[in-house]
This record gives structure tokens, C-alpha cells and sequence, in this order.
């Protein structure tokens, strides 16, 4: 087995997911390749680091306040809302009701020039993000195609016009091709657009968040 | 200890917010580790744990008994997590905020990056910030995984997803993140 292979097995041979097959021809590589070891000690060292976060706690005071607050905040909740009639009285009067609930029916439909017995045409509806996104997936475009693409962009990134180019860059690479380089530059985006407050942050925040499912789900 | 949990749970379901509190005092620990877990933050851990025991206190009535009570509310601040994790945008990093996307994208050595050396309890807010970077199913599947010490067969059940799902948002995770700390990584080694 080549050393690429054996580094893209690593984190599966960790998580014990390998066949025993494929396990043991990793281990007879590690055991005459220094760079895949320390690739693997990497791995592991990664592994430890990240998950060995130690939890921290509020000040004493207010942890002290939790159960009085949250005491607090479900006596609020439950309190009853007043409302003015009660749902007997509703029923009482239903006939009342609803013949106000059609008297305002009909004037609202006057006023709005007869909008509820107009048929109107559809009209074009926006597409939505997965429509605009599953469109755009159609060329294949390497990896060293995206870096020039987005290294003829003017650095440093600023604008949202710039933004919107890079974008239009991602939207052409192959996931099929590139998962890892699709998420990294999804993800590298996404904290751009999160800090420079743009009015369609969200819209696009949502977009890469797709397209990072779409790429996990190709590389399977 | 679980037929304590069981008077204080009968009484809380008659209306005694007292007995309530005192299931919230036994529990609220573990359900905060569980919540900091998610969102590795004290504020929004701190928020996030009060959202679970109201939501316990509301559905108290649907508990039945058949399992124990602390199984029944971790599942709770289990999907309580996972949806602090769906709503939540990832976080602009602190470390690597002033770095321009080129640089993080050049995947050059860590070793040439411009980076002052971090220590200590800054290798923390760095892991943080890494973990935060993950994608929102990375995440889920990282925290899931690595802290809450499900298997991926639990996660993918847990999450509704496939097991081959799973495996690839947890082994993207890891390479990410490997990525994202290979300074302290590799620093380590030299």
C-alpha cells in the first residue's frame, strides 16, 4: 500500500472501521514508513487535543442562581394568559363570531381589489438555494483551476462584489472531485461572510452549508 | 437513588415546582458538562441547560417511567445540543481572523504562517475556535462521537442519518481539524 493511500485510511484505522485486511497491510506499512507514523501520531495527537476541552464553569454566584432562576422563568411561562373572552363565551356566540369573521373577510377582499376571488398567475418564484446550487454543479473543474480562479480575484477579499466572485468560483467545482477542497473553501468562506455583516450573508452562509452536505454526501 | 428520582418525578408531575427544583439541583451538572460539550461557550452552555430543564418541566407529564429519568432528560440535552448546533453559524476565528482567505487556503505549512506562538490555556480558545469552524453535521458528529462517547452507529441513529453518513462527517471532521491544529500537532513533535 502507497503512503497516500495509507494517510487517507488513517482516520478510519483509528476509529477501528477498517476491514482487518486493509487494517494489517496499514500496520505492515507503518512499521517501515517514519512519515506515515508521524502522520498517524498527528492524527491521534489531533484526536486527544480536540475532545480534551476541560468544561468551564459560570461565576459561583450564578451558579448558584441556576435552579432559582430557572424556577423563575417556569413560573412565568406558566403563567395563564388573560384573555378577554373565554372559549365558552366563543361558543356561545358563535354565530355572532362568525358572521364579524365574514364581514371582515368581505371587506378586506373589497379593499384589496377583490384579491380573494381574483384568480392571479403564478409568479415566478425565487429559486431556492438548493435549486440555484444543484444547477451550478455541472463542469468539472479541478482543484488548481479554483486556486487561480480565486487567486486572479484582487487580494485581499473585502468586498461583497469580490465575495460573490469567489462564490460564483465555488459554485463551479466538482465536489465529486475535490470534497475536502470544497468544504475547506466553504468554510473559509463562511467566516468571511459572517464577519463583513453582508445583507445576504445568511442566504449564502446557507448555500455553502449545502454545498458541504453535498460534498459529504459524494464522498461517501 | 433512581426511586428518589422517582418520588421527586411524581410529585413534579403533580405540579410541585419544588420537587422539580430539587431534580434540577442533582442533575444540573451533568447537564450543563453535556451542554458546554455543544456549544463550548459558558453563556450559551448556561442558557442552553435552563432550555432543557424547561423543556423537561414541560413534558414531565409525558414521562412514563419506562426508562430512567436521567436517561430520558439527557436525551433531551442530547437533542437539545444538537440543535444549538443546527442553529448556531459558525464563529469568525480568532486565530486565524486576520489572516486573509488566500493564506488559509494556500495550504502551506503551518510552520510559515505568520502565526505568534500561543500558549497554554490559548491552545484552548484555538480548539474551540477549531471545533467551531467544523461544519454543523461535522460538529455534531465530532462532539457526539468524541464527547458524548457514542459509537457512529448511535450517532447515525441519534442524528437520522447513515452510518456511511456518519463516517464520512466524522472522518472529515478530524482531517479538518487535524488541518486546523497542525501547529500544535506538529509542534509537539518537533
Amino acid at each position: 500500500m502507497k503512503c497516500q493511500k495509507v494517510v487517507k485510511f488513517i482516520p478510519e484505522y483509528l476509529e477501528g472501521a477498517l476491514a482487518s485486511s486493509i487494517s494489517q497491510e496499514i500496520e505492515k506499512h507503518l512499521e517501515n514508513c517514519d512519515s506515515c507514523r508521524k502522520e498517524l501520531h498527528a492524527y491521534q495527537k489531533t484526536i486527544q487535543l480536540s475532545s480534551s476541552l476541560p468544561v468551564e464553569y459560570p461565576s459561583k454566584e450564578k451558579w448558584n442562581n441556576f435552579v432559582p432562576e430557572l424556577l423563575s422563568k417556569i413560573e412565568d411561562s406558566s403563567e395563564k394568559p388573560i384573555l378577554p373572552f373565554s372559549w365558552q363565551f366563543i361558543w356561545r356566540h358563535a354565530w355572532q363570531f362568525a358572521g364579524v369573521v365574514v364581514s371582515i373577510a368581505i371587506i378586506v377582499a373589497v379593499v384589496f381589489n377583490n384579491s380573494l376571488f381574483v384568480v392571479r398567475q403564478p409568479q415566478n418564484e425565487p429559486k431556492t438555494v438548493e435549486e440555484v446550487i444543484s444547477e451550478s454543479f455541472v463542469s468539472n473543474i479541478s482543484v488548481e483551476q479554483i486556486d487561480k480562479a480565486i487567486q486572479s480575484i484582487n487580494y485581499p477579499v473585502t468586498s461583497g462584489r469580490n465575495m460573490i466572485m469567489i462564490y460564483e468560483e465555488i459554485n463551479k467545482i466538482s465536489v465529486e472531485e475535490s470534497p475536502p477542497e470544497a468544504t475547506d473553501i466553504a468554510n473559509a468562506m463562511a467566516i468571511e461572510i459572517d464577519s463583513s455583516h453582508l445583507n445576504y450573508d445568511s442566504k449564502l452562509v446557507e448555500a455553502i452549508a449545502y454545498i458541504e452536505e453535498y460534498s459529504m454526501s459524494k464522498g461517501e | 437513588m433512581a426511586n428518589d428520582d422517582k418520588i421527586l418525578v411524581r410529585k413534579a408531575q403533580d405540579g410541585d415546582k419544588g420537587a422539580f427544583g430539587e431534580l434540577v439541583s442533582k442533575y444540573q451538572q451533568r447537564i450543563y458538562d453535556l451542554a458546554w460539550n455543544f456549544t463550548h461557550n459558558v453563556e450559551d452552555a448556561y442558557d442552553l441547560s435552563q432550555e432543557v430543564f424547561i423543556k423537561a418541566f414541560k413534558a414531565i407529564d409525558s414521562f412514563r417511567g419506562n426508562s430512567a429519568f436521567s436517561t430520558w432528560l439527557y436525551q433531551i440535552a442530547r437533542n437539545a445540543g444538537i440543535d444549538y448546533t443546527r442553529k448556531r453559524k459558525r464563529r469568525k476565528s480568532t486565530s486565524f481572523g486576520d489572516m486573509g482567505i488566500i493564506d488559509r487556503l494556500s495550504r502551506k505549512s503551518p510552520q510559515t504562517q505568520p502565526i505568534d506562538k500561543v500558549e497554554g490555556a490559548e491552545i484552548g480558545e484555538q480548539i474551540k475556535n477549531a471545533i467551531h469552524q467544523l461544519s454543523r453535521r461535522q460538529k455534531q458528529v465530532f462532539v457526539l462521537r468524541h464527547y458524548e462517547g457514542l459509537n457512529l452507529k448511535e450517532i447515525a441513529e441519534t442524528l437520522g442519518l447513515k452510518i456511511g453518513t456518519v463516517k464520512a462527517h466524522h472522518f472529515n471532521a478530524i482531517r479538518r481539524l487535524r488541518k486546523l491544529l497542525s501547529y500544535y500537532v506538529e509542534e509537539e513533535d518537533l
